[in-house]
């Protein structure tokens, strides 16, 4: 009975402080909000499912053979292709079309070698999408690179049987009929996964930045309790530590849920209005509130894990927003991961913000259910759990007699 | 090294004849360091303190105040040593411990965003009150900081006295029979320092025992029956005002010499017509005398024989500021 008007009574007071505390309110609520509103409407084309016409393409082409001009020539031919061919060859150059479609300066960058390196060896064509572009308009590219090569292909069939006819030589249907090209598509260019709208992109990742930034009002509230000595006198009542964080976690839980909601309506109501996408967040309303509660328990253990670390408010502000950009930087957040080279795609996974958008887009996206969150929803609860572990018994630490 | 000399008197005055259910504070020989120190801020201090007593903790600023009441609220581990309250240990029983103590911290302990009356309630139930009982002793706090209209306003608005005396209120309100003050009135004007005194003289006599600890002697005097002195952590004097009055006020010669030379010089003086006593404390000498400045030239001749010289020498009644002055060797300074 004790414990439960002690917890009661420190639901209230930070309930009321939060309350009261109108900037921190902001930050946690309309921030995000204000966000999402800005970044998807400011990067709705670069998402944009609908066919930007004509799309660039860059041609580098490394063996200077037949096939690549006859090839370039087809291309060029194309009424919704506007291909540019890079003058450099070499590695350096090859670099440098592959991330020109990486970064969506061009839908498609195509590289043509030679398989071996000899000369009568058939050419390998690459060809690399920007990852950014929806299926279907990647799907479109590689079946124009196929219809170049298959056109260029029956060209070549048919000049050889004219010239058997001519020469009346044996051996013309018997020889094998080799391709003069093989295609490739790089990875990540079409491994056929759909990819998210703006706001699927958006809304997620600042809901979920901004509960990671819950670390601050998080560690500042407490801060500001030992420096007015509030914990002095509440070391000194008869309270126990898990009553205090529990009356830290809970609020915290409560706006965080709040905050993702606020975006979440945001971008399926709002965001129409003013030319957007409407957001489509899949079927699956178990697993989003599953996925929702793993990454709000994965920041709010963050937060206590940085709160019992600083002493300051310099420091709580400088390292707790300094350490979310950066796991916001790393896990796809500020930059979408589909856009980062492969490192740095590798390095992504070690950030639980990664973890949990995943989680959301499996939901929005690949419209996936309870099942496909699971693996994302397990690592944030085991983070979670693992940061409320040790910030619990620092604070233990704390309250009890030194 | 003082204990000896008989000015530290743990055992002195109404301590001596307490009997283990009148103590309702008993602090044996503690030692207590903070992590990293190389001294001890609380060195072998005993003190026993009666139920109902207004106990006033004097000492300068550094000299131990804080962590010996953080000592006896179990906010931090003594070293060495014991304390128990109304005979319990914190060790033993650490929630019944914690309910026979309300402390009032030297810092204002309050939310400044809420009400006064919203920091009653979240410290009132965060003490285990709840329903009716909750409600009555808010009300008792109100009244007693007297808050009035104010109880709805928040705490950042209220001036400093009121902070003080709904800090103060905040501690009353499980009702503990052991009350432990801060430096209560530090910062605030005459009024509120008034009407703070006026409520711990109610509270003393209603039975609480109460310790209030201050740098301001004047305070100490007015208020309280029983004094303790700490300096540098150690407790150098303690008993009845009147008892401390009589000891180290009156006729006296103060005479300061080399550390090394006091008890020397003690010894030398103790033969001395018309000394009554002779006490050292560190590098101070004093001595009781019917009549400081007749006897000032032999007591000068008989150091001058021992090839002994004072530094510093001072003649004459003192009152309890001087006393102290002389005790400890520093001024009671005003900024904390
Ligand atoms: N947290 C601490 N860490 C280290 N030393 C401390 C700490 N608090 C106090 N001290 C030292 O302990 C001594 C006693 O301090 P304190 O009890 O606060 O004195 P008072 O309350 O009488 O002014 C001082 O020398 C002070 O420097
Ligand atoms: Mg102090």
């Amino acid at each position: 009975m004790r414990r439960l008007h002690q917890l009661r009574a420190a639901l209230t007071k930070e309930t009321l402080a939060l309350r009261r505390d109108v900037e921190a309110l902001l930050i946690l609520i309309a921030m995000p909000a204000v966000f999402v509103l800005i970044m998807s409407l400011a990067l709705q084309d670069t998402f944009a499912h609908k066919i930007p016409e004509p799309m660039r393409v860059v041609l580098l082409d490394q063996t200077h053979g037949a096939f690549a001009s006859q090839f370039a020539g087809i291309l060029r031919k194309n009424a919704s292709l506007r291909v540019s061919q890079e003058a450099a060859t070499g590695a350096v150059a090859r670099v440098r079309v592959r991330e020109a479609a990486r970064t969506g300066r061009v839908a498609f960058a195509i590289v043509v070698t030679r398989s071996r390196g000899t000369q009568s060896s058939p050419a390998r064509v690459i060809l690399y999408a920007n990852p950014a572009l929806p299926a279907q308009v990647r799907a479109l590219g590689v079946s124009l690179v196929r219809q170049a090569i298959a056109h260029l292909d029956v060209i070549r069939l048919v000049s050889r049987l004219r010239q058997a006819g001519l020469s009346g030589g044996p051996g013309g249907w018997n020889q094998r009929l080799q391709s003069s090209a093989r295609l490739v598509v790089a990875k990540g260019g079409l491994n056929g996964a759909p990819t998210p709208t703006s706001v699927q992109q958006n809304a997620p990742a600042w809901a979920l930045l901004a509960m990671f930034f819950l670390a601050v009002p998080l560690s500042v509230s407490l801060i500001k309790e030992r420096q007015q000595g509030v914990l002095l006198r509440l070391r000194a009542l008869p309270v126990p530590s898990w009553v205090l964080l529990a009356g830290k976690i809970i609020p915290y839980f409560v706006i965080n849920m709040i905050q993702l909601s606020v975006v979440l309506f945001e971008g399926r109501y709002v965001l129409p209005l003013l030319g957007g996408d409407a957001l489509d967040m899949g079927h699956a309303p178990g697993a989003l509130v599953l996925i929702a509660a793993a990454a709000n328990i994965a920041a709010i253990g963050y937060g206590l894990l940085v709160a019992t670390f600083v002493r300051t408010q310099e420091q709580a502000t400088s390292f707790g927003a300094v350490s979310v950009l950066i796991m916001g930087a790393i896990g796809g957040i500020l930059v979408p991961t589909m856009v980062m080279p492969a490192t740095m795609q590798r390095f992504a996974v070690v950030s639980p913000m990664s973890w949990g958008l995943d989680g959301f887009q499996a939901i929005f996206v690949r419209g996936e259910g309870v099942t496909g969150i699971l693996p994302d929803m397990w690592r944030l609860l085991v983070f979670g759990a693992v940061c409320l572990l040790v910030a619990a018994m620092r604070f233990r630490r704390e309250l009890r007699p030194q | 090294m003082t204990a000896d000399l008989g000015l530290t008197s743990p055992h002195d005055g109404p301590a001596r004849v307490l009997a283990a259910s009148e103590c309702a504070i008993d602090i044996d020989d503690v030692v207590a360091r903070y992590p990293r120190m190389d001294h001890p801020s609380i060195d072998h201090v005993t003190l026993k303190v009666r139920t109902g007593a207004l106990l006033g903790l004097l000492g300068p600023n550094g000299a131990g105040k804080t962590t010996l009441l953080s000592l006896l609220c179990a906010l931090m581990r003594p070293q060495s040593g014991a304390i128990r309250v109304q005979g319990m240990r914190f060790d033993d029983h650490p929630e019944a411990y914690k309910d026979l103590i309300g402390l009032v911290p030297q810092a204002l302990a309050l939310y400044p965003r809420l009400t006064g009356t919203e920091n009653l309630a979240v410290f009132g139930q965060m003490s285990g009150l709840s329903g009716r009982q909750l409600r009555a002793r808010m009300d008792f706090a109100i009244d007693f900081a007297g808050l009035n209209e104010m109880a709805q306003r928040r705490v950042e608005t209220y001036s400093g006295g009121l902070r003080r005396r709904l800090n103060l209120a905040t501690a009353l309100l499980p009702d503990p029979p052991v009350l432990v003050l801060d430096e209560p009135t530090v910062g605030i004007d005459p009024q509120s320092r008034h009407a703070i005194h006026e409520n711990l003289r109610q509270l003393s006599v209603e039975g609480k025992t109460i310790i209030y600890t201050s740098h301001y002697l004047d305070e100490i005097e007015q208020l309280c029956d029983d004094i303790a002195i700490l300096d540098r952590g150690r407790l150098i004097a303690q008993g009845s005002l009147g008892a401390l009055l009589a000891r180290f006020t009156g006729n006296r010669i103060d005479l300061r010499l080399e550390p090394q030379d006091a008890h020397r010089a003690a010894g030398v003086l103790s033969g001395e017509p018309g000394v009554q006593s002779v006490t050292a404390a560190g590098s101070l000498v004093t001595l009781a005398t019917d009549d400081p400045h007749r006897r000032l030239p032999a007591v000068l001749a008989a150091l001058e024989a021992a090839q002994l010289r004072p530094v510093g020498l001072s003649v004459g009644p003192r009152d309890l500021e001087q006393a102290f002055l002389s005790l400890t060797g520093t001024e009671l300074r005003d900024e904390p």
